[in-house]
């Protein structure tokens, strides 16, 4: 790629990051619970603090007029620095969006449950729960959803590293082609966990 | 017609050997055990017969209608898969689920396969040719309709004695739905009775001779009581719209969900035979068993008639199969309490007053 | 141990309540397990159901046997790479989910594809939308103990197929759309088989309803079960025709008229009812609407080029973007974040089956035994879509 484009690139870049502000309606509404916020290809971004999203998914999603009450999708998202909780919410029947996330410590990561708003978060909770280690408080049913119970971690993290010792799996490769490749099923037990192997 | 070939064979055989023992001191009683003896077996070979062919036929109709082929390879147009399936399930490794009830779960299929073959003893094949022919048996529809119901218990006993909830949930299905539709069942053949005067199946075929017109089908305060009997009839052999016992989208396999090689080969054999069975008996009781349709002078033996007749109710209730979806539990005992069961009486009253009057 | 029912969820029962007063038997619950190797689950699912009789009186879905880590994967393969993991997430959707990432991912790139293109990616997925469609139509028919219906929309669904193997070399998981355009151009005789097929489908679709559809036994099972109210719609966020058969006319190709849906006329079918009978005839009468769509995209279908340039090595700006579109089971949302390398930083399926899913130990409350599987396959689940 020429310096040229490249240069155009960049500058086409910097004009797809304007960030127009909050309308007025949500900034009014939210107040000071909003610590960023902004329209981004009339998409509108909001970050809340843990402890004001609960009141900030009631208001936008309730409260104001014309609210966002359709909760599409419930996700986390490792940040590198931080795990982010994204909530995209859609006024029913229209396109218009907000997206409301919120940043947690990577260390104990907790953030109010959103399952008396809407009972479809319950599962896309436990699924962000089980993969990035979010607790969710209050939540009515904190069960691990796609993994198994033993699992060690939270394999969404960017850190996560596949375990060393697997009752299931080896470190040997699948095919003498690909060492990169491992995870073949494992003949015998790596000691202490011949049980598990057994069941 | 006085006689028939079956009868015929019969007869000689007997007189041979009855003169054959009288010659040689041997009782004659000797003689009835094995009649009775080769007749039994004579029958059970023909109904595995019957069910091997019915299976043939039920893959083969089903193609038919689900714009496919069925079975093409072993033997002129597959004739033969069913028996391969067969000797296939014999040498099937026979599973007995942990926790299960041994002899619970070994009685089922026998207690079923076993109590619907006894029924065979009082069908009338052909004239003079019921299995026990020197017994015509007075009381033929009741015994029938006794013995077969006692195929409910095996259902239950393999349900309870598999340890598996689904067979539990089918046998509990099976037992509520026999139970119920034997009532209406009764009725409609009770109805059948008291035009006929007697419980004795080949007095009921001897009744309806001869020519078509004669047959209790075409007796027009006998139809009510003729469609209550191929609801019911297809009720009693499982079949869908009411095969909810072993409905396989729900209850997996219902009571023979933990059934393998030869003892669910028993289930799987007793469930078609029994609907030749139905077959038979709505023929002998509606269409005139072994009469044929243009009178006596008819040179075709009564029992190819009998056949045909027993054929076409099979193929009806394969094509029920194909065409329905299934009834939910309390539709089903909705159908046989609330509405089959009134008409039932119903139809007895017009058929009380049809004798009195007609 | 014989346990007297308390009255804990008795009004959910009525019919054992009054035997109960009658007979006052000491009866127990029935815990049993339905799945994950059941006929009637569509797939690994797992109910843990507690019954009483034949009445359910809790359902506990269990999933996650077939958990693959798809979107783990994501961020291990580049873009492109990534284009055949995404039908493998509902694979009687293929096309539409490939439709969606590679939307997903233009939108973040700033790729514009060819009308060419677009036109041929909404045929795509109409016609896998039909496919899915009858899918479900034989399976619900299968569910509810009809064999025949399944044979016969399969013999359709075969046409489709074939047509799909036609022009992508696949019948199942194509690959055929990438980003910034198509593996290849349609075949040469695909209009045609197309168009000859839209002519005489829709009165194969007469004929599953005589079939099936108008069935006596057929409605009175479908009918006043699983009755799905706009407030449950709401709080569980139910897309797709289960939200349409409640009378919600809420279709993502008409609200965020995406691609060239906004140029082709179509009407969105709603019932009022919202049990299973009134989702039955949504889909069915999606297929015809399916079908004027393809009619008109082949009237329509304009000639020319069908990729645009995309550089080898696809580094979009940083930044993230959710895509939606419908799919035949509903809304199906992708939401990619990037960080500017050449593999999405994380990649998020919005899955139409899974949150479907959720609402099912609501419906199925004081159903019977039998309903569940009603319910199940009118809800229309795919299980890779849930597990992911």
């Amino acid at each position: 790629m020429s310096e040229e484009q490249d240069k155009g690139q960049k500058e086409e870049e910097a004009a797809r990051q304007v960030v127009e502000p909050l309308p007025e309606q949500i900034a009014e509404a939210l107040g000071d619970r909003v610590s960023e916020g902004g329209v981004l290809d009339g998409v509108v971004h909001i970050t809340v603090p843990a402890e004001e999203l609960a009141d900030a998914l009631r208001i936008v999603g309730f409260e104001i007029e014309n609210s966002y009450s359709h909760l599409s999708d419930l996700c986390g998202v490792d940040r590198a620095d931080c795990i982010e909780v994204v909530y995209h919410l859609f006024r029913p029947m229209s396109d218009e969006a907000v997206v409301v996330r919120v940043k947690l410590p990577r260390g104990n990561p907790q953030v109010p449950t959103a399952t008396e708003l809407w009972d479809t978060a319950n599962w896309a909770e436990r699924e962000a729960a089980e993969m990035y280690g979010v607790t969710f408080t209050g939540h009515p049913d904190p069960r691990p959803l796609l993994l198994p119970e033993d699992i060690q971690g939270h394999p969404m993290r960017k850190d996560w590293e596949y375990p060393e010792e697997h009752p299931y799996l080896s470190r040997e490769p699948l095919h003498e082609d690909f060492p990169d490749v491992v995870g073949r099923v494992r003949v015998e037990a790596p000691p202490g966990r011949e049980e598990e192997i057994e069941e | 017609m006085n006689t028939s070939i079956i009868y015929a064979i019969g007869a000689a055989v007997r007189a041979w050997s009855e003169e054959f023992c009288q010659g040689h001191g041997i009782p004659t009683l000797f003689v009835d055990i094995l009649a009775w003896g080769i007749g039994a077996i004579l029958v059970l070979v023909l109904a595995l017969l019957v069910a091997l062919f019915i299976i043939w036929l039920e893959r083969k109709v089903s193609g038919y209608i689900q714009v496919r082929l069925g079975p093409t390879r072993v033997g002129p147009v597959g004739l033969f898969q069913t028996a391969m399936d067969a000797l296939k399930l014999l040498q099937k490794e026979d599973i007995i689920p942990q926790g299960a009830d041994y002899w619970l779960h070994l009685c089922g299929p026998v207690l079923v396969f076993t109590s619907f073959m006894l029924g065979f003893a009082v069908i009338p094949w052909d004239v003079k040719a019921t299995l026990a022919a020197n017994v015509d048996l007075n009381v033929g529809l009741l015994y029938l309709l006794g013995v077969t119901s006692v195929g409910v218990l095996g259902i239950v006993m393999a349900g309870w004695g598999s340890n598996n909830k689904w067979s539990l949930l089918g046998a509990m299905r099976g037992a509520a739905q026999i139970i119920s539709y034997e009532v209406p069942l009764l009725l409609a053949l009770v109805c059948v009775v008291m035009v006929a005067g007697t419980l004795s199946l080949t007095r009921i075929v001897e009744a309806q001779g001869p020519g078509i017109l004669a047959w209790y089908v075409f007796k027009p305060y006998l139809w009510i009581p003729f469609i209550m009997f191929i609801i019911c009839g297809t009720a009693e052999v499982n079949r869908t719209p009411f095969d909810l016992p072993e409905a396989e989208s729900e209850l997996v396999g219902g009571f023979h969900t933990e059934y393998s090689g030869m003892k669910f080969a028993l289930f799987f054999l007793t469930e078609f035979d029994h609907m030749w069975f139905v077959g038979l008996l709505g023929a002998a009781v509606f269409l005139g068993g072994w009469q044929s349709p243009i009178g006596a002078a008819d040179p075709i033996p009564g029992f190819v008639w009998l056949m045909l007749k027993s054929f076409a109710f099979v193929l009806l209730l394969q094509w029920f199969r194909w065409t329905l979806p299934r009834l939910r539990v309390d539709q089903l005992m909705g159908l046989a309490w609330k509405f089959l069961i009134p008409v039932g009486f119903i139809a007895l009253a017009i058929v009380c007053v049809a004798v009195l009057f007609v | 141990m014989p346990v007297v029912r308390n009255g804990g969820r008795r009004d959910a029962c009525p019919t054992t309540n009054s035997m109960e007063t009658q007979t006052a038997l000491p009866t127990e619950e029935l815990l049993i397990n339905m799945g994950p190797q059941h006929p009637s689950t569509h797939g690994v699912l797992r109910l843990v159901l507690t019954l009483d009789g034949e009445r359910v009186v809790e359902a506990v879905p269990h999933i996650g046997y077939l958990h693959s880590s798809m979107e783990k994967i994501a961020e291990a393969s580049t873009y492109q790479q990534y284009v055949p993991y995404a039908d493998r997430y509902d694979y009687l959707n293929a096309m539409g989910n490939e439709f969606a990432y590679v939307r997903a991912v233009e939108k973040l790139c700033g790729i514009e594809v060819t009308p060419r293109c677009e036109y041929i990616r909404v045929i795509m997925a109409e016609m896998n939308r039909i496919a899915s469609h009858l899918v479900y139509f034989g399976c619900l028919g299968l569910d509810s103990g009809a064999w025949t219906p399944f044979l016969y929309c399969f013999r359709e669904r075969e046409v489709v197929l074939q047509l799909f193997e036609d022009t992508s070399g696949q019948r199942l998981l194509y690959h055929y759309l990438r980003i910034g355009g198509l593996r290849n151009d349609l075949p040469a005789h695909f209009c045609d088989k197309l168009a000859e097929f839209l002519d005489y489908f829709p009165d194969r679709i007469k004929e599953y309803d005589d079939l099936l559809t108008y069935n006596v036994i057929f409605r009175n099972r479908l009918e006043g079960t699983g009755q799905l109210s706009q407030e449950l719609c709401r709080r569980y966020s139910i897309s797709g025709p289960n939200v349409r058969g409640s009378g919600i006319p809420y279709d993502v190709r008409r609200v965020v008229g995406y691609s060239i849906y906004p140029q082709l006329e179509f009407d969105i079918p709603t019932q009022e009812e919202g049990d299973a009978f009134a989702r039955h005839l949504v889909r069915v009468e999606e297929m015809r609407q399916s079908v004027r769509i393809l009619k008109q995209c082949l009237e329509k279908l304009p000639e020319g080029e069908i990729n645009v340039k995309v550089p080898r090595k696809l580094k979009p700006v940083v930044g993230e973007v959710f895509e939606r579109l419908e799919s035949p089971r509903g809304e199906l949302g992708c939401y990619l974040v990037s960080d500017g390398s050449e593999k999405p930083w994380r990649l998020h399926w919005r899955a139409p089956s899974f949150y479907n899913l959720q609402v099912l130990p609501e419906l199925v409350r004081g159903a019977y035994v039998a309903d569940i599987v009603i319910i199940l396959g009118s809800i229309d689940i795919v299980l890779p879509d849930i597990d992911r």
